[in-house]
């Protein structure tokens, strides 16, 4: 059974897919945001490092959120764009955290047990920067807002092309030469003068 | 390039040009953007950026943004939040992370006293069932430890949620290996807090404890130096005896693949003592060399476990690198490799064995022969190794030793000692054990040697005994001898060894033997070597010596060969390539070609060692040189006026760099006319030269002959005569006396004695062997070739030889007009002396006025040539006669 709190988010979804305002995206953000991180925050009780999928964390949240819903398959996609979304930036707001915490001359944190433990330092060079990835979606939906929120949905989601595809309503071909064109352009800006792997 | 996705029309261009592209192949991709982008390059270029970006790129679960994200959500997992208490303890923010849970920085709050601990969660819904016995285990392990370089145990308990905590002395520092590295320790220091860390380690296992996982990361250092161990959290009691089936898979998982001994993969392995010391040496290997000894990056558990227990270690000295060197405070990569040959090799080896009871029985054992090595004495598992104790005397006494007659005695020794112990390894075959310290010492033994003996030899070279000891020719000519005789079964410090002897026989300007063994070792290592470094640098030192003999045209081809084998050289190949090509290309009358060479070379020698190290001094010297050579005196004053000081500084007072600059400067002067100032530079450089060198040299040779030019400049014809003759001697020694090097001699003082206007017949028969030798070992369009003929001309025209004077003087001109110089003194003198030559028998009015003018031109340019005042000579004879 749909709780209240269920009732008032697909409200907000409907209203913001259908093209809504500024006003619900943020009201979305509002209630999806501290979710996402708590549970990100929450999952080492439950499993194993290296298998965490975004496809996991925003099905936990939206089991959290809509317990009685699951079938609801429109509500779903919907909740699936803004949820990637949100999951962009909560990573981003992670790293910006995590460098202010760097300038106040903390310690690090180190990978203590891991395959490569202190394979932070070389593992620098095959990661993006997130926040910089932030902002270039950010100068991305400026221009091409679609091609922005596939990159969201295929990176922060998880999401396959032909599930993109369904989320937004769109021929998988749009959707993957759509992909093809923003993801290399994103690790070109990345990277400027170098191939971007 | 505007890539920019604010601009919507390049985007939207882009976009389609993208589209339309990214299926096609390469030819076609070419055509269609070259086609559909003509006028628009900018398009053109981002959208071929972005095609290149696109087929670049991993699959998307695995590119660089999806590991951002990984690693970001994998970072926002079991953040404890800030201000969650545990017992007495509330968490600031979080420390690190790793397989037993998460370790927050956390303060006491409960109103006593003001503490800073490291808080360890172990999440107790994934870690419930075996981590509750396990962490009081570790609780009373650690409790029992006090330890200085061990991190106290300060309270264990549970959280309000049942989360197992343990509160630790908090240690503000840095895992001991960045420590070392930001702080650039040298090897010694880095040793010290190794055996700080062994005593810890030791102190444990005397409680009956062994920590298992003792790694870089578990060892942090704090920013006054103090070494502390964490982390006994897989520490298990020796007394327990072998661990039951499931502490065993908890220990697996726990495991660190890195520095986990072979025995950790195995379940029903003990793991004691033995483990720890493996970790230690693998520890020692990251610490001295900057390499983990076994590669496990990237790898399952079980294809790691598969590579630790078959692959063979890579031992420190192996994998050295520039990087790791200056990290240690050394020049290069090879001084690093020396300084961890043998011992340190031999150390970290033994803790590496692949089977536990072949290890160091106790960490005392292995700190033992740390502490031994540092205080240069022999240690333990090395002993047996006959000649090894000697070695370690010498180094210890290094000082003292010096380059006497206890050197060659070593030394002959030591050549023996390699056959000797090779012979009885063989002998030894059979026994494994034997065979197995073979492949361990082997390397290490042959590189010691060749080292010992090279360093030997460059003691022996001039430069670095500076004369003292003129015995050294003979030690040297022994060790010759034993070399080229012997050695057969090693053929790489043969080989290595020949051509450090070829260097020192040039250093003896002793051509012939130089070459020999320089062609020697490139032969054996063309046919026993496949490491192209070893080959190119075997084919370098015979383009060294090529360019000696004056074939430059051999030795360029060398040159060829060695960039071909080579691809990134370190800077001292570089270096030393780089320079051998500027000395081809200047005897090939390409100094043009030389400067940026030797711009590189300078370049290539301050990067690598600084702007204070001899060899960048010496670079610079030598670029210094070639600036001169090529015209640009002014450059090179420059050049040599900036290092002077620096060279005063850096150099021994005896340094042949030295005597070089000071040469350079004394001509300087002598072309600026101040033979005030050139003669006592000249004469102090002379006398260096004469000291390092030795009187049969091509320093003292040149040298000489420079100051033969200024004292002809301050018209001290018999002592300038003196010293021209003298350097023609020693070049005929040296050289021979059809050497390119004679011809300059016979030059210089045949014009000379033609300047001085005195012994004629002398002046003309050394100007015509000049000239036939030049013709013979010169290209025919080189410049002192020409030079040559002009004196030579000028002679024959004296002696009334019109004929012959007419056709030398007009291949001279030939090739100055090939290559005219700014200032055009030597065509004006060629054009005066053919002039003057014209008037023997003719007279012509026409060939006065030609010599007029010459000579009007020459006075503008160069009034006090000699030759200048010959032709003077000539035009007044003419005009007096016509009158």
């Amino acid at each position: 059974m749909p709780t209240s709190d269920s009732d008032e988010i697909t409200a907000l979804l409907q209203r913001w897919r259908s093209g809504g305002s500024k006003d619900e995206e943020l009201a979305l953000f509002t209630r999806l945001y501290p979710l996402l991180r708590q549970l990100a925050a929450h999952r080492l009780r439950r499993s194993a490092p290296m298998t965490w999928q975004p496809t996991d964390l925003i099905g936990e949240a939206y089991a959290r959120l809509f317990p009685g819903q699951r079938a609801d398959f429109r509500n779903r996609q919907h909740f699936l764009a803004i949820a990637a979304r949100v999951m962009r930036r909560v990573v981003a707001d992670h790293f910006r955290e995590r460098g202010a915490d760097k300038r106040g001359g903390a310690q690090a944190p180190l990978s203590l047990d891991q395959l490569g433990a202190e394979a932070d330092i070389a593992d620098v060079e095959r990661v993006a920067d997130l926040v910089e990835v932030d902002r270039l979606l950010d100068e991305l939906s400026t221009v091409d807002p679609r091609a922005a929120e596939i990159v969201e949905l295929r990176y922060f989601a998880g999401l396959t092309v032909p599930e993109v595809g369904d989320v937004l309503e769109l021929s998988e071909r749009t959707v993957k030469r759509s992909w093809q064109f923003a993801r290399a352009w994103l690790h070109a800006r990345l990277e400027p003068g170098a191939p971007a792997t | 390039m505007a890539e920019r996705a604010d601009d919507a029309r390049l985007w939207a261009r882009a976009r389609e040009l993208f589209d339309a592209c990214v299926d096609l192949d390469d030819v076609q991709r070419e055509r269609h953007l070259l086609d559909a982008t003509a006028g628009e390059p900018e398009v053109r270029a981002l959208v071929e950026r972005l095609l290149a970006t696109h087929a670049d790129l991993a699959p998307t679960r695995d590119d660089r943004i999806a590991r951002g994200i990984d690693a970001g959500v994998g970072a926002l997992w079991c953040e404890a939040p800030a201000g969650a208490r545990f017992g007495a303890f509330r968490v600031v923010r979080e420390l690190a992370r790793g397989g037993m849970g998460v370790v927050y920085l956390a303060e006491r709050d409960d109103g006593t006293v003001a503490q800073r601990v490291a808080l360890k969660l172990v999440a107790g819904t994934r870690f419930g069932a075996d981590a509750a016995p396990r962490l009081a285990r570790e609780y009373r392990l650690l409790a029992a430890l006090e330890h200085p370089h061990i991190a106290r145990l300060i309270d264990a308990g549970a959280g309000a949620d049942g989360t197992a905590y343990f509160a630790m002395e908090y240690v503000e520092g840095v895992p001991i290996t960045r420590h070392c590295d930001e702080r650039a320790l040298a090897l010694r220091a880095r040793l010290g807090l190794f055996l700080d860390v062994c005593a810890a380690v030791q102190y444990a296992h005397a409680q009956l404890v062994v920590h298992r996982d003792i790694k870089s990361a578990n060892v942090l250092v704090r920013d006054d130096g103090l070494a502390k161990l964490l982390d006994f959290g897989i520490a298990m009691r020796l007394a327990d005896g072998a661990p039951d089936h499931g502490e065993t898979l908890a220990a697996g998982i726990f495991l660190s693949p890195h520095s986990a001994a072979p025995e950790q993969f195995r379940p029903n392995d003990p793991v004691g003592v033995a483990a720890d010391v493996y970790a230690l040496g693998v520890l020692l290997c990251e610490l001295v060399g900057g390499m983990r000894p076994i590669d496990v990056d990237g790898l399952d558990a079980e294809a790691a476990m598969e590579r630790v227990e078959h692959a063979p270690p890579l031992l420190p000295s192996v994998a050295c690198t520039l990087e790791a060197a200056d990290r240690r405070g050394l020049a290069n990569a090879s001084a690093l490799r020396r300084a961890l040959q043998g011992d340190i090799d031999a150390i970290v080896a033994r803790c590496l064995e692949k089977e536990p009871q072949r290890r160091y029985a106790s960490v005392a054992a292995l700190a033992d022969d740390i502490e031994r090595h540092l205080a240069r004495r022999p240690i333990s598992i090395r002993a047996h190794e006959r000649g090894y104790r000697a070695r370690r005397f010498v180094h210890r006494h290094a000082v003292a030793t010096g380059f006497g007659a206890v050197a060659a005695a070593l030394l002959v020794g030591f050549v023996a000692y390699g056959i000797v112990t090779n012979r009885e390894l063989a002998r030894q075959r059979d026994d494994a054990r034997m065979r197995e310290q073979q492949a361990v010492f082997q390397r290490g033994r042959a590189e010691a040697v060749t080292d010992f003996l090279v360093g030997l030899f460059r003691s022996t070279a001039p430069e670095q005994t500076r004369g003292h000891d003129v015995g050294a020719r003979e030690l040297v000519d022994k060790a010759r001898a034993g070399v080229e005789a012997g050695l057969a079964a090693q053929p790489d410090l043969k080989a290595s060894m020949l051509s450090a002897l070829s260097d020192v026989y040039l250093a003896f300007d002793d051509l012939d033997t130089a070459e020999r063994l320089a062609r020697a070792a490139a032969s054996l290592r063309d046919s026993t070597s496949t490491d192209p470094t070893q080959r190119a640098a075997a084919l370098l030192q015979t383009a060294v010596v090529a360019n000696r003999r004056g074939r430059p045209a051999d030795a360029l081809k060398m040159l060829d060969a060695v960039d071909r084998l080579v691809h990134a050289p370190d800077p001292g190949m570089r270096s030393r390539t780089l320079e051998t090509r500027a000395e081809t290309l200047l005897a090939l009358a390409r100094t043009k070609e030389a400067v940026p060479l030797l711009e590189e070379d300078v370049d290539v020698v301050t990067t690598a060692y600084g702007e204070d190290d001899p060899r960048a001094l010496r670079a610079t010297t030598k670029l210094a040189g070639v600036l001169r050579a090529a015209g640009r005196v002014d450059d090179a004053q420059a050049l040599l006026a900036l290092s002077l000081p620096r060279m005063r500084r850096n150099l021994a007072p005896d340094d042949p760099y030295l005597a070089e600059s000071l040469i350079a400067l004394a001509m300087h002067a002598r072309n600026h006319g101040d033979m005030d100032q050139a003669e006592p530079l000249a004469k102090e450089a002379l006398e260096l030269d004469q000291r390092i060198y030795g009187e049969n040299s091509a320093h003292t040779s040149r040298t000489a002959q420079v100051l033969a030019t200024i004292e002809s400049a301050r018209g001290r014809k018999d002592e300038a005569r003196a010293l021209f003759a003298r350097s023609l001697a020693i070049v005929v020694a040296i050289y021979g006396g059809d050497s390119a090097q004679a011809a300059s001699a016979e030059f210089n003082l045949g014009s000379h004695l033609q300047a001085s206007g005195a012994q004629v017949d002398e002046a003309l028969a050394h100007l015509q062997r000049a000239v036939a030798i030049a013709t013979q070992r010169l290209p025919p369009d080189h410049i002192n070739l020409a030079i040559y003929r002009i004196s030579l001309g000028s002679s024959l025209r004296e002696r009334g030889r019109h004929t012959e004077a007419d056709a030398v003087l007009r291949q001279a001109l030939a090739v100055f007009e090939a290559n005219p110089a700014p200032r055009g003194l030597n065509i004006a003198l060629t054009r005066g002396e053919l002039a003057c030559n014209e008037l023997g028998p003719a007279r012509s009015a026409e060939a006065i006025a030609a010599l007029q003018g010459a000579v009007i031109a020459l006075h503008r340019i160069a009034p006090d040539e000699p030759s200048v005042l010959r032709l003077d000579r000539c035009l007044a004879q003419a005009t007096s006669r016509r009158r």
